[in-house]
C-alpha cells in the first residue's frame, strides 16, 4: 500500500510546497525552493554514473563475448575511459579540464568539435531530400508553402538582395517610368521574410504555444493529483 | 556570434559573466573569451569571469533568481566568486543588466520562461536559424529585447561592431547553398509535374 | 598643472550633494536587501556615485561599490547585510576633480516578506485556471459520456507495430534529448508502455536508446512492467534499453548507427528533439521504416512532418495518456483545457478589439486605450 501511495503523497506534498514557496519569499519557504533545486542539481549530476554504468557494461560484455562488432565496442570503451583520464589529469594538473593549454582541451578542439561539426553538417544533405518531399507542388497549399519557403530562403541571404536588384532593373527596363532606386529599396525577399516570420508564423507559433502551455498545466495537475501514474512502477 | 557580442561588451567596458548550460559548450566560450579579452586588454576577474557549468538546467535558472552563489560558489577553476571585486555585488538577476543566451530553442525558451517571466530579466537570444522563427513571438511580445538569428544574425552583428569575422565569411557559402536548394527544388518540381502528366 | 588646479576648484564649487536620500526595505523578497534611491540636482560633470553604509551612529562607514555607479538607484544586497539590524547610509557624488557627500540617512531595517505582492496576477490566474481544471475533473466523475477527437498519430501505433511484426523487424523508440523533468517525456511514457505491451505480445524486439540516464531507468521500468503484464517477462532484455550519450550529435550518430544496423520496421520519435531530429528521421525514412513522431519542440515539427508518416502536433502528445486510457477523470482535464482555451480566445479577441478601438479612437475615447493598457500591464510579470 505504502509502496504505491508513498510516492504519490511525496509528489503531491513537494508540488504543494513549491507552489506555496513561489508566493512566499519568507523563510522557510523562500529557502525551501532553493534547497529543492540544489537537491535536483546534485541528483542530476550523479545520474551520469548510471549512464556510465549502462554504457560500459553493455560494451564490455560485447568485448568479452566477442560479439559481432566487438572491435567498435573496444574503440568506444577506450575512447570513453581515455577522455575520462585526460579530463581528470587536466583537472588535477591545470585546475580545470577546459584550461586552454590542458590536454583535454586539445581533445575537445581537435576531436570533439570536428566530430560534432561533421555530424551537424550531414543535416544539409538530409534537408535537401526532405525539402523536396515537403515542397512538391501537389496542390495549392503545397505550392504556397514552396513560395513562402523560397521567399524566406532568399530573404535570409545576401544573394536575395542581389536577385531583387536584378528583378528591379528588369522591371525598370519594361516600365521606364518606375524609379529604380525606390524599387531596389523595397527588398521584396527580405520584407516578405520578415512579414512571414513576424505575422503568420508567429501567430501559428503562439497558437501552438498556448495549447502546449495548457496541455502542460493539465498534465502537471494530473501528476500532482495522482491521476497520471504511468511514470511510477506498480 | 559570441565573439561579436564579446567585442561589443568589451568595447563598451561592460563586465561579462559567462556560464554554460551544456558542459561541452563551455570551452567554446573560454576560447572566445581568451581571444577577445586579449584584443581589448581585459583582465580575468576584473572585467570578466567564467563561472563554468553546473548540472541542473532549469533549476539553475530559477536558483540564480535568488542567489547565484547557491549554484556557483566558485568560477570554473575553483576560485571563490567573492574574490572577484565586481562579483561581490552580483547576487541574482537584479544585479545582471542583460542576459544573452546563445542556445537552441528549449534552453532559450527556459531562460525566457524562468529568468524573463519570473524575474523580469532583460534577455537577448542568439540561436540557430532553425530556432529563430520560434523566437519571433517573444520578440514581438517584447519578452526578449533582441534576437540574433542564425549565421545571418551573427554576420549582421559582426557588421554592427565593425569587425567582420567567421559569420560574415560564411554568408557566401550560405547564399550558395540556399540558391542551390531553390534551383534543385525547381528542377525537382518540374520533374514531378512532368511525371504526373505522363501518368 | 596650475591650470588643472584652477579648473578643479571651479568644478568642485559647482557640485551639489545628492538630495532626498530614500531608504527602504526591498519589497517582496526574502530579506537582506535594502533599496536606496536619491535625487541628484546636477547631472553635468558628474562621473558617478559611491554608496556608504554603517550599522551604528557614530560608526565606521564602508564603501559598498568600488567602481562608481551612474544611476540614482542602488540595491544593497551585500552578503554581510543582516535582517533586523538598523543601517545608515550616505551617498558620495564624484566629479572629475572633486567629491561631495549627502547627509547621512537612516536607520533602515531589512526584512523578509510573507507574501510576494508582485505575483498577485499569477496567483489569480493560477486559481482560475486550476479551479476550472478541478471543476471539470469533479464533473467528469459523474459524467461517463465524454468525447475525445481522433488523434491519427496514436491510432497509427498498432498499424506501425503490425507492419514491423509482419516484416520480422525490430521496433525503435526514442525520447530524443529529453530529461525526466520534461513534461513531454512523461507524456511519452504511456505510449512506450502501450508499444512495449504490443511488442511483448507479438514477440518483437523493442530498442530504446537513451540520452539521459534517468530517462533510461524509467524506460527500463516501464518496458519491464509492460512485458510482465503481457505475460512475457522472458522476452525482456535490459540491454535493449541502453544509454548512448547525452551529447546531441553523438546521440544522433549512435541512433543512426542502430537504425542502419538493425533496420527497424517501425520507429517512434516521441520526446524532445532539436537539430538532430531530421538527421535521425531521414535515416529512418531511408531504410523504409514507418515513422511516428510527436514533440513539443515546435521548431522541429516541420522536419518531422516532412520525414515521418504521422506527426503529433502541439499538445496532442500530452493527451496521449487520456486517449490510450479514456477514463472519464482523465478526459475531464482535456475538457477543462478546451474550456480554458475557449475563454482565452474570447479574452485575446476582446483585448485585441479594445486595443484597436483605443488606437483608432484615441482622441474621442481615450479611456479605451487606458483600459487596454491596464489589462496588458496587469499581465506583465513584475518580479
Amino acid at each position: 500500500m505504502l509502496y504505491r501511495t508513498g510516492p504519490l503523497i511525496l509528489v503531491f506534498g513537494t508540488a504543494l510546497l513549491l507552489i506555496i514557496a513561489f508566493f512566499i519569499p519568507h523563510k522557510p519557504f523562500g529557502d525551501l525552493e532553493a534547497r529543492f533545486l540544489n537537491w535536483y542539481a546534485i541528483i542530476s549530476g550523479f545520474t551520469f554514473l548510471l549512464g556510465l554504468d549502462s554504457l560500459a557494461r553493455h560494451h564490455l560484455i560485447k568485448i568479452v563475448r566477442r560479439e559481432k562488432g566487438w572491435f567498435y565496442s573496444l574503440l568506444l570503451v577506450t575512447s570513453l575511459f581515455g577522455t575520462l583520464f585526460w579530463g581528470l589529469y587536466s583537472w588535477i594538473r591545470y585546475a580545470s579540464p577546459f584550461a586552454l593549454n590542458a590536454p583535454f582541451m586539445w581533445l575537445y578542439k581537435f576531436m570533439i568539435i570536428p566530430l560534432q561539426a561533421t555530424m551537424f553538417a550531414t543535416l544539409a544533405f538530409f534537408i535537401f531530400s526532405a525539402a523536396y518531399r515537403a515542397f512538391r507542388v501537389r496542390n495549392l497549399a503545397a505550392t504556397l508553402l514552396l513560395i513562402a519557403a523560397c521567399m524566406v530562403m532568399l530573404g535570409n541571404v545576401p544573394i536575395g538582395s542581389s536577385i531583387w536588384a536584378g528583378i528591379s532593373w528588369l522591371i525598370h527596363q519594361i516600365f521606364p517610368n518606375t524609379n529604380l532606386e525606390i524599387l531596389k529599396r523595397w527588398e521584396l525577399f527580405a520584407a516578405a521574410k520578415d512579414w512571414l516570420m513576424a505575422i503568420p508564423q508567429a501567430a501559428a507559433g503562439r497558437g501552438i504555444g498556448i495549447g502546449l502551455a495548457l496541455g502542460g498545466i493539465a498534465m502537471s495537475l494530473r501528476i500532482i493529483l495522482g491521476i497520471e501514474r504511468t511514470y511510477l512502477s506498480s | 556570434m559570441l565573439i561579436a557580442i564579446l567585442r561589443h561588451c568589451f568595447k563598451k567596458n561592460l563586465k561579462v559573466i559567462l556560464t554554460g548550460q551544456l558542459a561541452l559548450g563551455l570551452p567554446l566560450g573560454e576560447i572566445a573569451l581568451n581571444q577577445v579579452s586579449g584584443e581589448y586588454n581585459k583582465v580575468y576577474g576584473r572585467d570578466y569571469v567564467n563561472i563554468g557549468y553546473r548540472p541542473g538546467s532549469t533549476a539553475l535558472m530559477v536558483g540564480i533568481g535568488r542567489e547565484i552563489r547557491d549554484f556557483f560558489k566558485t568560477d570554473y577553476r575553483g576560485v571563490p566568486l567573492d574574490s572577484f571585486e565586481f562579483m561581490r555585488r552580483v547576487h541574482n538577476y537584479h544585479d545582471i543588466a542583460l542576459l544573452v543566451t546563445l542556445a537552441h530553442g528549449a534552453v532559450a525558451d527556459a531562460w525566457i520562461q524562468y529568468a524573463g517571466a519570473r524575474f523580469n530579466q532583460k534577455i537577448i537570444v542568439g540561436c540557430t536559424g532553425v530556432n529563430a522563427p520560434n523566437m519571433y513571438q517573444y520578440l514581438s511580445a517584447q519578452q526578449i529585447t533582441g534576437l540574433i538569428g542564425g549565421l545571418q544574425g551573427a554576420s549582421e552583428y559582426e557588421t554592427l561592431v565593425e569587425k567582420p569575422g567567421a559569420a560574415t565569411l560564411g554568408m557566401p557559402a550560405q547564399s550558395t547553398a540556399h540558391a542551390l536548394l531553390i534551383i534543385l527544388l525547381i528542377i525537382g518540381n518540374i520533374g514531378f509535374i512532368l511525371s504526373k502528366k505522363k501518368i | 598643472m596650475p591650470i588643472t588646479w584652477t579648473i578643479g576648484i571651479l568644478v568642485s564649487g559647482l557640485i551639489a550633494p545628492p538630495e532626498s536620500l530614500l531608504l527602504r526595505d526591498n519589497p517582496n523578497d526574502q530579506g537582506r536587501a535594502i533599496f536606496i534611491s536619491w535625487v541628484c540636482p546636477q547631472t553635468e560633470s558628474i562621473t558617478g556615485f559611491r554608496i556608504f553604509r554603517a550599522c551604528s551612529l557614530p560608526g565606521k562607514f564602508i564603501a559598498l561599490n568600488r567602481e562608481l555607479i551612474i544611476g540614482t538607484e542602488y540595491l544593497d544586497s551585500d552578503t554581510m547585510l543582516c535582517d533586523g539590524v538598523p543601517y545608515y547610509y550616505f551617498i558620495r557624488v564624484y566629479s572629475a576633480y572633486d567629491s561631495v557627500d549627502s547627509p547621512v540617512s537612516g536607520p533602515v531595517v531589512s526584512s523578509a516578506q510573507w507574501f510576494n505582492t508582485d505575483r498577485i496576477n499569477v496567483l489569480v490566474l493560477a486559481i482560475i485556471i486550476n479551479g476550472l481544471f478541478i471543476f471539470y475533473l469533479l464533473r467528469a466523475r459523474h459524467n461517463t459520456r465524454m468525447f475525445i477527437r481522433k488523434i491519427n498519430g496514436l491510432d497509427a501505433i498498432d498499424e506501425a507495430l503490425g507492419r514491423a511484426t509482419e516484416m520480422g523487424k525490430p521496433v525503435l523508440f526514442s525520447f530524443g534529448l529529453g530529461y525526466i523533468t520534461d513534461m513531454v517525456v512523461i507524456a511519452a511514457l504511456p505510449i512506450l508502455r502501450r508499444i512495449a505491451s504490443k511488442t511483448a505480445q507479438y514477440a518483437v524486439r523493442l530498442i530504446v536508446p537513451n540520452s539521459d540516464p534517468l530517462v533510461m531507468t524509467t524506460a527500463q521500468e516501464t518496458v519491464k512492467e509492460a512485458y510482465t503484464e503481457a505475460g512475457r517477462p522472458d522476452l525482456y532484455n535490459q540491454d535493449n534499453i541502453s544509454f548512448l550519450t547525452s551529447d546531441q550529435f553523438g546521440y544522433a550518430a549512435g541512433v543512426d548507427g542502430i537504425i542502419l544496423r538493425e533496420k527497424p520496421g517501425a520507429i517512434f520519435w516521441l520526446g524532445y528533439f532539436y537539430a538532430e531530429s531530421l538527421i535521425m528521421a531521414e535515416t529512418g525514412h531511408s531504410i523504409g521504416a514507418i515513422q511516428l513522431a510527436g514533440t513539443t519542440e515546435t521548431t522541429q515539427l516541420p522536419f518531422f512532418v516532412a520525414a515521418c508518416d504521422y506527426t503529433m502536433i502541439g499538445e496532442e502528445i500530452y493527451a496521449a495518456s487520456c486517449y490510450l486510457k479514456p477514463e472519464p477523470i482523465m478526459l475531464g482535464t482535456i475538457k477543462g483545457e478546451d474550456f480554458i482555451k475557449f475563454l482565452l480566445i474570447i479574452l485575446i479577441s476582446s483585448t485585441v478589439f479594445l486595443g484597436t478601438a483605443g488606437r483608432l479612437l484615441a482622441n474621442e475615447a481615450p479611456f479605451l486605450n487606458n483600459l487596454f493598457m491596464a489589462i496588458v500591464n496587469w499581465f506583465i510579470p513584475k518580479s
